[in-house]
């Protein structure tokens, strides 16, 4: 039984060790030169060898990869070049924003999209099931920043009811201080009882939430009527429905279950899905998360923050369809 | 005679499709009489599987259903799949071909049995648990108490048969259909499987609907056999005379088409394949096949014919062939 499981934890240490090697080597090859940059035009032989020896680039490849594994290992994800602060700690700054984003998102996705694509199977071709099919394929086929500038031109240029951008409102954030614990505004500012923050974080996060959230609540939706379908054409069914189970009993006690069940990792990997595009819908509302971060690092061959940020998002990738494959353990008797 | 515990006359259905209906019994009749075996015969699309799911309200909402039917003298409404569900509810129960696919993975055998159990007889959880064990004792099932707490792929085939039988009979039903229930099974746990439910049957006075394409497990399991032919009843009679004197011409074939254990004759088959539902040959369905069809055979639809030995619908059956012996 706990052979799957450490076979999963195998799995995610050598994926994790070929991200890191990936991370390195595409540093080493990415154009422009972080010696360049930190030292402007015409820097003398001296200055060159001396930043070289710094950031250790004067070392054999395979010593440089060593050494890089090794700091990654204790933590050290060096210093950014840019802003000349240790990477972890810009990333520590930034991730929990980007996942109150996608973690909320996610929660939409989970919450709405199960439900339609549910009632969408059991009104199989009905008006209802068209509605929400189509409406589905345009969320899907919708680019989403075009989706997050409708949404801010309608609820907050035109009806005015949401805030345009940011995380929360910069005064509130004043007269209502709550500290950092967990990096979710939305959670800190309830742990401290500011109950004005929390209704600020709130309204902030909902319209990048939505753009976040639509095109994969049109993929859960469409994938869940799927495998609804098809859980309720399994023989089973037949059975319980012969042996008097209610129709409820039979569409939400067994047939949601053994569409669940493969959806889980379909629902791990739109996390991945997300995080990705969190990075768009981050620049458009000028959401203090790790995207604009990531996109600034790249523009300017910061390679110490890129490689730093890949990593937290692989990382947290991965740990996600961990958690998802240690439910899909936990949920499929077959597998113990 | 007793009377028939369940009658049905004349029923025909069809299957919505996006463009038309179309019909795949036209007007079968049957009827099972208590602690009798009646095997239902046929090639695939014959109907003789969507025979018994019109009978107990198991058709999906696609269907078109027509008909008449009487259980233990009660009028069904054979039409409205969800009414009859409620009449046949606890009385009349299901065994699936494949008895591992009948039962979700995701459950044990013992959240099933008590989810069915509760849902047919309103026990509550703790008494149906009761009678699940028992039921499954009476299927002489090896270890019951563990076979509950286990999931369907952690037993066997045959065992998960054993469990469907035992779910079928914890209900003290009148009526068991079984659909092909020993095609997925091997061979000698098939042979298990039949003696359990003709001990059951008799034992309890159960009348049992055994539906199946396997000529021998009709000789050696049923008391009467109904041969069905394209969504119409062809033949019935009782299994002797049914062997021994075949009457239809499709009854003939269909014996001549089984092997038989050192018999030199190599076995017949049949020409040709089944008519498709859609597509139904004028007169008697089986004429394109037949080698004894006449001008009638193919203009006429063949009427029921009554005799001692059983009813036919044949316009030239076995039984004219003059100074031959069948």
């Amino acid at each position: 039984m706990s052979r799957y499981i450490l076979q999963r934890l195998g799995m995610l240490l050598l994926i994790l060790l070929g991200v890191l090697v990936i991370t390195f080597v595409i540093s080493r090859v990415l154009p422009g030169s972080a010696v360049e940059m930190m030292l402007g035009a015409r820097p003398t032989e001296e200055q060159i060898a001396a930043v070289r020896e710094q950031l250790g680039l004067d070392r054999s490849m395979p010593e440089q990869l060593l050494l890089y594994i090794g700091d990654t290992l204790r933590g050290e994800f060096g210093t950014s070049l840019l802003t000349k602060r240790p990477v972890l700690v810009e990333i520590a700054e930034r991730f929990p924003a980007t996942l109150e984003l996608v973690f909320f998102s996610l929660i939409l996705v989970v919450c709405a999209g199960i439900p339609m694509g549910v009632s969408a199977a059991l009104h199989k071709n009905s008006t209802s099931d068209y509605a929400a099919r189509s409406v589905s394929a345009l969320g899907a086929a919708m680019p989403t920043f075009i989706v997050a500038m409708i949404l801010q031109l309608v609820f907050s240029g035109w009806l005015g009811v949401l805030p345009l951008q940011g995380r929360i409102d910069g005064l509130i954030q004043l007269d209502y201080e709550f500290p950092t614990v967990t990096g979710f505004y939305t959670v800190d500012s309830l742990l401290a009882g500011q109950w004005a923050a929390f209704k600020s974080c709130l309204l902030h996060l909902i319209m990048p939430v939505l753009a976040l959230s639509l095109s994969a609540l049109a993929i859960i939706m469409r994938i869940t009527r799927g495998m609804m379908i098809e859980a309720l054409g399994e023989e089973f069914i037949m059975t319980l429905r012969a042996y008097g189970l209610s129709p409820r009993k039979v569409n939400y006690g067994y047939a949601l279950k053994a569409a669940l069940i493969p959806l889980l990792t379909v629902i791990g990997m739109t996390f991945g899905y997300m995080l990705g595009l969190s990075v768009v819908v981050e620049y458009v509302f000028d959401w203090p998360g790790i995207g604009g971060f990531m996109v600034g690092a790249i523009v300017r061959s910061d390679y110490p923050a890129v490689m730093g940020v890949t990593l937290v998002l692989a990382s947290s990738y991965l740990i996600a369809n961990l958690i998802v494959d240690l439910l899909h353990f936990a949920a499929d008797p077959r597998l113990r | 005679m007793t009377a028939p515990l369940l009658e049905i006359n004349d029923l025909r259905v069809g299957f919505r499709n996006r463009r038309a209906v179309v019909q795949v019994l036209h007007g079968v009749s049957l009827d099972i009489r208590p602690g009798e075996i009646v095997g239902l015969v046929g090639e695939s699309g014959s109907g003789k599987s969507t025979t018994p799911l019109a009978m107990l309200g198991l058709l999906p909402a696609n269907a078109v259903i027509g008909g008449q039917a009487r259980f233990e003298n009660r009028t069904l409404d054979i039409a409205n799949p969800a009414a009859t569900r409620k009449i046949l509810g606890g009385r009349a129960s299901l065994i699936f071909q494949q008895p591992l696919k009948a039962f979700s993975p995701y459950a044990t055998f013992g959240r099933q049995l008590v989810d069915a159990i509760s849902a047919q007889t309103g026990m509550s959880r703790t008494d149906a648990g009761k009678v699940a064990l028992a039921a499954l004792e009476d299927v002489q099932m090896p270890d019951p108490e563990g076979a509950m707490a286990r999931y369907p792929h952690q037993v066997s085939g045959g065992q998960a048969q054993r469990v469907m039988i035992a779910l079928a009979l914890s209900c003290n039903p009148k009526l068991l259909v079984a659909d092909e229930p020993t095609t997925a099974l091997d061979v000698t746990v098939q042979a298990q499987v039949l003696h359990l439910i003709r001990e059951l049957a008799k034992s309890r006075g159960i009348g049992v609907l055994f539906i199946t394409h396997d000529l021998g497990v009709v000789a050696e399991l049923c008391d009467r056999v109904v041969v069905l032919y394209a969504g119409r009843v062809c033949e019935t009679a009782p299994v002797a005379g049914l062997f021994h004197h075949p009457q239809h011409r499709y009854t003939r074939a269909l014996l001549g088409s089984m092997p038989h254990l050192g018999s030199a004759q190599a076995f017949e088959t049949i020409p040709g394949s089944a008519p498709s539902p859609a597509a139904l040959p004028s007169g008697c369905a089986f004429h394109p096949r037949c080698a004894a069809a006449t001008e009638r055979c193919r203009t006429e639809l063949p009427q029921m014919v009554t005799t001692e030995a059983g009813r036919f619908a044949c316009w030239n059956p076995v039984g004219s062939d003059k100074g031959r012996v069948v």
